[in-house]
């Protein structure tokens, strides 16, 4: 990526792969849609935020689970366009893994085939900015992802709360040890409430929470200044 | 799979909080996908005066505090309580400024999306009622509704208890009368010529005035009946029979459809209906010849009040039950001692205060009481006598728990045992020199009211009280002044009672904080409109018409007074079920979200009533 010129170099990319990527229907309708200006006030903008639960950390071997989904436009999470998606997964999950998820095998044969799931999320994808917790979960396994299927990785603009939490505190000489930055304890420092179930929506709320509470604590109104 | 929002702890959240937990499973959902989330930092505006609001918001976690326009604080809302509904209903425009207490997580659920199920929903619309006393009008009508429901008082008709009245002439023989009587199997015989009820004879009359004395059996029935005759229409409501029953003790009242006789109904009916029944409590208090079975029946105060709190009685009913057993105590008491001492030398009355003159007793409480003499008592020859009997009923209610007066306002006191004239003479003192402690003992004996003896003797200060009490406006501004003592808080924050300089406290008294102020404003009102009854919703309807409250505001006033009660009487009810002495302290700890909201309403009307009453009576130029 250009660093210099960010948006024009995102933009470039989006328009040479829609050329190259006539019959991909999903991936079609993410990269017809141009990124936002980056000098976009942060509050205009619309924001997808998401949350995988996968098999385990490493994108190149193991699979994504399931999908949750939120949408933030206005500062408001709105809660009607967030969705989940259960994947099926011709392996078995590991037991370690369910006693974070949730998702046993048999939940899992009554979920979607992976790609029908990656082109809906596409399509939600198109024209917002992604927002995650912790991004070299979801982004690693897009990108796997769009590798695997399609030959190449995607132009995106994703961003981090744990990256925006890292980077405010280190700005303010605040030391900050990997497990004061979990989603959790970052939740409860920002006085939001506990939430009991933990499965890919609910995480993803919790995370679009969490980034309203850091915005309306910063001074940092574009979309630039979120970005690392 | 798509969206499961069951399992949404958002829409848990909603699910119980009032009055989305009357919605249905699939209007809940739908009005969950309709949810906005947004977050406010400490000390940020939400809402701010003037500018436009299209959602009804609801605190998730965190508090938000609410201004007036003057800029004092309004009120607090925290976690499961709303706001913004006021302006969202109304066009939008907003009055109050809205900040964030603490950092805030909200729940915006936009008004188009939220209105149709106000249409929907009734008791979701009245939540939202811009109007605190709709609220409040609702809230009552909903508890008669689940009386109606769940109360087996209140949801049977007579026609379904009584049973059918044996009726004979006046000039019918005992013996024939009787044998009417067991062939249809009736414990009483109403006595009717024509169309006219004479009276009634029941077999506890036959076994004192026939069989216990010998009496010819081919006497008129007429000679043994009691009379005259109460009677109660077919379409009064069962609490009403029961009331009458206590009132004047007996158990049995003809019943009828305009002037023709259609039953007869008996405590006994009442008893199938409900088990525990204060009617036969009177009865056994009146055939009660020690103290120590006085004592024993006296005990079962507490667990009478628990059974009519969940009879859904409303607050007055049960104060006019309640007060009504401590009056047959206090009655036979006196009765007992007069049986002891001899008849009295010159008459007498005996006067209650407090709130069983009012009608108003919910628990055991201190005795109020007052000695009226007629102006032909001579100390020297008459005192020892009543002396004698004011010690006697004041031990026996003190050992029957109805503790000594801390203030003293005994018959026993000899300040509270004087004559006719003595009487109107303080009466006169009270009301034309108000000071500190004339007004003290005003709103005391200003509700005095006589329950035994020549009640008539007192009849000439009642015709003095209401004569020059609403003339003297001088008296009435001080008894206002004094009224005023006791305000309601703000409201409730958290865990704790809000008061409105900020201040907080984790428990509530009631009675003081919130029965009192509507009592004393009550009494003063009345005594303007020269009314002499005592109970405060008499009062209160005394005042109709009257120039200092609208007839709207009093209904708004006795609403606030029959809510505030009856969360009151629910945990009084509540600390005798854990075996505990029932009082007046709530903490807000232990309150719902719904009695905090019912509470916070009331204490507004108060406080608004105790404001106009300020003007309205010239209280700041005292």
């Amino acid at each position: 990526m250009n660093w210099l010129f960010p948006h024009r170099s995102l933009e470039k990319q989006r328009q040479a792969l829609l050329k190259k990527a006539p019959d991909f229907v999903g991936l079609q309708s993410y990269l017809r849609t141009p990124f936002p200006v980056l000098r976009t006030p942060i509050d205009e903008l619309s924001y997808l935020v998401l949350d995988f639960e996968t098999t385990g950390l490493n994108a190149s071997t193991e699979a994504i689970l399931s999908v949750g989904y939120t949408v933030i436009e206005d500062m408001r999470v709105k809660l009607g366009k967030s969705d989940h998606h259960v994947v099926m997964v011709n392996r078995e999950i590991p037991p370690e893994s369910i006693v974070i998820h949730g998702i046993t095998d048999d939940r899992m044969q009554d979920g979607r085939h992976l790609h029908d799931v990656m082109d809906d999320l596409f399509a939600v994808m198109a024209g917002r900015i992604l927002l995650v917790h912790y991004d070299s979960v979801e982004k690693n396994f897009l990108q796997a992802y769009c590798q695997r299927q399609y030959g190449f990785t995607i132009p995106m603009i994703m961003l981090d709360t744990l990256a925006i939490e890292q980077r405010y505190r280190q700005r303010h000489g605040m030391g900050a040890g990997g497990n004061q930055l979990r989603l959790f304890n970052l939740r409860t420092d920002y006085g939001l409430p506990r939430y009991k179930a933990h499965n890919a929506m609910i995480d993803a709320i919790a995370t679009a929470e969490l980034f309203l509470a850091q915005l309306t604590n910063r001074n940092e109104p574009r979309l630039k200044d979120l970005m690392s | 799979m798509a969206l499961e929002i069951e399992d949404l702890e958002m829409r848990d959240f909603l699910s119980v909080c009032p009055p989305l937990r009357r919605l249905n499973d699939k209007d809940l959902d739908a009005l969950t996908l309709a949810t906005e989330v947004s977050y406010a930092r400490r000390e940020s505006k939400v809402l701010e005066p003037d500018t436009v609001n299209h959602f009804y918001y609801l605190v998730r976690s965190g508090a938000v505090e609410i201004f007036t326009p003057d800029g004092k604080i309004h009120s607090h809302v925290c976690e499961g309580e709303w706001f913004g509904y006021r302006s969202s209903t109304t066009g939008g425009k907003v009055m109050m400024e809205i900040k964030a207490l603490e950092d805030t997580l909200l729940y915006q659920i936009p008004s188009d999306v939220m209105i149709p199920y106000l249409e929907k929903y009734p008791r979701v619309s009245s939540f939202f009622n811009e109007k605190k006393a709709i609220r409040l009008r609702n809230a009552i009508s909903e508890k008669k509704d689940d009386a109606n429901r769940f109360g087996k008082l209140s949801s049977l008709s007579i026609a379904e208890l009584m049973n059918p009245a044996v009726a004979v002439p006046p000039h019918m023989a005992i013996q024939d009368a009787v044998k009417i009587m067991s062939k249809k199997n009736s414990s009483s015989v109403i006595i009717q010529q024509k169309d006219e009820l004479l009276g009634v004879v029941t077999d506890h009359d036959l076994r004192d005035r026939v069989v216990a004395v010998a009496k010819n059996l081919q006497t008129p029935i007429s000679d043994i009946m009691s009379s005259p005759l109460m009677t109660i229409p077919k379409d009064s409501r069962i609490c009403d029979v029961q009331l009458i029953m206590v009132q004047n003790n007996i158990q049995e009242l003809p019943v009828m459809e305009g002037n023709d006789l259609v039953g007869v109904i008996t405590a006994r009916d009442l008893i199938k209906a409900q088990g525990q029944n204060p009617v036969f409590l009177v009865a056994d208090i009146y055939r009660a010849t020690k103290l120590s079975k006085l004592h024993a029946i006296a005990a079962n105060v507490p667990e009478l009040l628990h059974a009519l709190v969940n009879q859904h009685l409303s607050s007055e009913e049960i104060g006019k039950i309640v007060s009504s057993i401590g009056e047959a105590i206090n009655v036979r008491l006196l009765q007992m001692a007069e049986m002891e001492l001899g008849k009295p030398p010159v008459p007498y009355a005996w006067g209650v205060a407090g709130s069983m003159a009012r009608c108003e007793q919910i628990a055991h409480s201190d005795q109020d009481n007052a000695l009226v003499l007629s102006d032909d008592f001579v100390e020297e020859e008459h005192g020892d006598y009543f002396r004698a009997l004011a010690k006697y009923v004041s031990d026996g209610l003190h050992a029957c728990g109805y503790i000594y007066c801390p203030g003293n306002v005994m018959a026993t006191n000899p300040e509270w045992f004087m004559t006719v004239s003595q009487w109107l003479q303080s009466f006169r003192t009270w009301i034309e020199q108000p000071e500190p402690k004339a007004l003290m003992y005003s709103s005391i004996f200003f509700d005095m009211r006589m329950i035994y003896g020549e009640k008539a003797l007192f009849d000439p200060v009642l015709a003095y009280v209401r004569e020059f009490a609403p003339k003297n406006s001088i008296f009435l501004s001080y008894m206002m002044a004094n009224s005023l003592q006791h305000r309601p808080p703000l409201g409730f924050f958290r865990n704790f009672v809000l008061e409105d300089h900020g201040d907080h406290h984790d428990v509530l008294n009631l009675k003081k904080r919130g029965v009192i102020p509507i009592v004393d404003m009550a009494r003063v009102c009345g005594l303007a409109s020269g009314a002499t009854v005592v109970s405060t919703k008499e009062r209160l309807k005394q005042c109709a018409g009257s120039d200092c409250i609208s007839d709207e505001g009093l209904q708004d006033l006795r609403d606030a007074y029959e809510v505030i009660n009856s969360i009151r009487l629910q945990y009084q009810a509540r600390s005798i079920e854990n075996d505990e002495e029932p009082n007046n302290y709530v903490s807000p700890k232990d309150m719902s979200g719904l009695e905090r909201r019912h509470l916070k309403d009331a204490f507004h009307i108060v406080n608004t009533f105790q404001d106009s009453m300020a003007r309205h009576y010239h209280v700041e130029s005292l």
